[in-house]
């Protein structure tokens, strides 16, 4: 802790004389063009559950990069940045050393209600601003809804601002043996899917796709597992089940008859991404009311081989505990055990891959975001457009550049409008950390040496996401931003 | 794969320092192509996709390729996330029952994105011998690799195995003629030769009679 106190404080002295220099009032104020007021507050973020691991490594590389020289002497205003060199310059860090957090995920959907306090009574727990307490930024792992969304009149644009960040792809899994069909050309088809998630096809040999012979060694009962319904991932699947497969726009996943929920856990749906609830939860129940335990049967529903979910394919892919839970690891008690491993189901012969997802051709692709309330942290508009290259922000290092409020530099930074202090401001900045261009931008990490663009991409690509496709960034931004 | 093993067990017992079983580390390796592989370009110049074989993996595990910077996989600070480009990366294959995989290449889902130039996430350059590097201050290699791992998403596993890849300067072609120019200049040809035929019998003959 003390040696990093000590990189912040040249951080905060050195570093930021040498990297920023922004023209800032006659008295010490915070630098011009931010949303700095030289206190450091804390916010909490919270909603998706795929996004969560990815959220936090950013947070942590956020909050503790370079900041302003700070008060560390015991007593009042302990840790708020000391008057300094006038005018101060921005660090391009966490200059005002704020504290931000993730809380615990509920879901995407119940991550932006809790942002927008669009439920009566909305109090997301273990939150620390508002009375009651709620998220001051949310996670989602789904594009904003424009309609029946978790804000008053149900477009949730007219309340935030979505800032995505990387991009994912939902698969279809399937286990054990079952991954057999990753090799079958064409499969699965649309047309097989769309017949297994409305519950006609409830055994494998009627998926044709597959050619599946009838009482082999492969067909079986096919046990279709639901979601949390307020997870991202789940809404992302509807929406393509409903305008891709064609199930229609009143198709719901959990609804369906032949949808399982889980037997314990009160009867609730598993959240997404762990296999480990679904197999604790046969290994004491069963399925759909076979005994207690796995099986290796392959009529028997309670046998992985038969069963079929979704999630995040950059979660199944970089958490391998989360996608294969070893018999040895799990609870004896109720029945047999039998490893449990997750694969990724073709469609229409196509398999998820960090090629495609980047490409942005994978059928279920998706944008992750980081969401904010607009007054916190939105895009500068023209004609209404998200515009950053028209509007930039506050200069960077020493040049001619006609940047924001008359400053100069040698570049000119990413340009988010929003609040100017407090917890306002805080939002505002650490949104700007992720969605800055590129390295010419960023600074240098203190204790790495490494520029926070590479980490921010290290960070994305550690829980198997890709960067946000080139084609659907904002020109000026690495972010897709979505206002 | 059992002589993979062999010598890795031979390696840990000359070095004698008491270690009794080979690392995993050693474990994985890619069995074609050898390394350095030199990758074919199309007749455009644009490097082609190649089939690979790897072994020595868990049996039933997915199994990650990507196309990486020319930092050694053994190298302390070499990190996938950083020093692999995860745009390159085609669908995981699942290891057989010994740990082999096979990313074949006439298989679309198993194609690696092989490239020359700036990556497709846009963190390093590979390039042939010579090549001018693109614009933007990127790292270059023309000493890019091809990884196969069971975790392309941390440091941590030691299963990785890695072939160095050259890249092959794109072949300039002579251009053809156009027809727009071709055809007049064969026309002028062929009518030209008639003519010093022709002269050429005529005073032929004038000779002959004189």
């Amino acid at each position: 802790m003390r040696k990093f106190l000590r990189y912040a404080g040249i951080a905060g002295g050195t570093v930021a004389l040498a990297v920023v220099g922004i023209a800032g009032p006659a008295s010490a104020t915070p630098p011009t063009g931010y949303g700095f007021d030289n206190t450091p507050h804390v916010i909490v973020g919270g909603g998706s559950d795929t996004t969560w691991a990815a959220q936090l490594r950013i947070t942590q590389l956020w909050d503790s990069s370079p900041a302003c020289t700070s008060n560390n002497t015991p007593g009042a205003g302990l840790s708020d940045c000391l008057a300094n060199a006038n005018p101060e310059t921005n660090t391009l860090g966490n200059y005002q050393r704020d504290t931000v957090s993730q809380a615990y995920p509920v879901g995407s959907g119940a991550g932006i209600d809790s942002l927008n306090n669009n439920t009566a009574g909305d109090n997301y727990v273990g939150t620390v601003n508002g009375t009651p307490a709620n998220v001051d930024f949310a996670r989602s792992s789904r594009a904003p809804k424009t309609t029946g969304g978790a804000c008053p009149g149900g477009n949730e644009l007219t309340c935030d601002t979505f800032w995505g960040y990387a991009q994912d792809g939902v698969q279809i899994s399937v286990f054990n043996g079952r991954s057999s069909i990753q090799s079958i050309s064409g499969a699965i088809s649309l047309a097989d899917i769309k017949n297994i998630y409305n519950c006609t096809d409830t055994q494998w040999s009627q998926v044709a796709s597959l050619g599946i012979a009838p009482g082999s060694a492969q067909d079986g009962p096919i046990v279709v597992w639901g979601m949390n319904s307020s997870s991202g991932t789940y809404g992302t699947m509807k929406t393509w089940l409903q305008n891709v497969v064609g199930l229609g726009s009143t198709y719901d996943i959990d609804s369906q008859a032949c949808v399982h929920h889980l037997t314990g856990s009160g009867g609730t749906y598993p959240f997404e991404n762990d296999i480990k609830p679904v197999v604790n939860d046969v290994l004491a129940n069963g399925v759909a009311g076979s005994a207690a335990g796995l099986s290796g049967l392959n009529t028997d529903p309670s046998n992985p081989q038969n069963w079929i979910w979704f999630g995040s394919f950059g979660i199944a892919s970089a958490y391998g505990y989360a996608s294969n839970y070893p018999a040895a690891n799990q609870p004896t008690t109720g029945g047999p055990t039998l490893t449990t491993t997750e694969f990724s189901a073709p469609i229409n012969g196509v398999l998820p891959s960090g090629s495609n997802i980047l490409g942005n051709t994978w059928t279920i692709g998706r944008t992750l975001f980081h969401v904010t309330k607009k007054a916190d942290a939105d895009c500068p508009k023209t004609g209404g457009i998200c515009d950053f290259v028209g509007n930039p922000g506050p200069g960077i290092g020493t040049g001619a550049t006609a940047c924001a409020a008359g400053t100069t530099g040698a570049l000119c930074d990413l340009n988010v409008v929003g609040g100017a202090t407090g917890i306002s401001g805080a939002v505002r900045e650490y949104t700007r950390f992720q969605c800055r261009v590129n390295g010419t931008e960023q600074t240098l990490d203190p204790l790495t040496g490494k520029n926070y663009d590479t980490e921010i991409t290290s960070a994305i690509k550690a829980d198997g996401f890709q960067l946000v496709p080139v084609a659907l960034r904002t020109t000026g931004s690495r972010c897709n931003v979505i206002s | 794969m059992r002589m993979t093993r062999l010598r890795a067990f031979a390696a840990t017992a000359t070095i004698g320092v008491g270690v009794l079983a080979a690392s995993p580390a050693f474990a994985v390796s890619i069995t074609s192509p050898p390394s350095p592989y030199t990758v074919q370009n199309n007749s455009a110049g644009v490097p082609q996709p190649f089939t690979f074989s790897a072994s020595g993996f868990p049996a039933n595990t997915s199994v990650y390729a990507a196309i990486c910077d020319g930092t050694s996989i053994t190298s302390t600070s070499w990190d996938p996330t950083a020093n692999c480009d995860s745009g390159t990366s085609p669908a995981a294959v699942v290891s057989d029952a010994s740990g082999n995989v096979t990313f074949n290449s006439t298989n679309p889902n198993f194609q690696i994105g092989v490239f020359d130039g700036t990556g497709p996430s846009g963190g390093f350059n590979c390039l042939y011998t010579g090549q001018t590097p693109p614009a933007g201050g990127l790292p270059s290699f023309t000493n890019c690799q091809l990884v196969v791992m069971d975790n392309a998403f941390s440091s941590v596993s030691p299963n990785k195995a890695a072939i160095t890849l050259t890249l092959q300067a794109p072949v300039a072609k002579t251009p053809e003629t156009p027809y727009a120019v071709a055809l007049p200049l064969g026309a002028i040809a062929i009518l030209g030769g008639g003519y010093v035929a022709l002269r050429r019998r005529r005073n032929h003959s004038a000779g002959v009679a004189a």
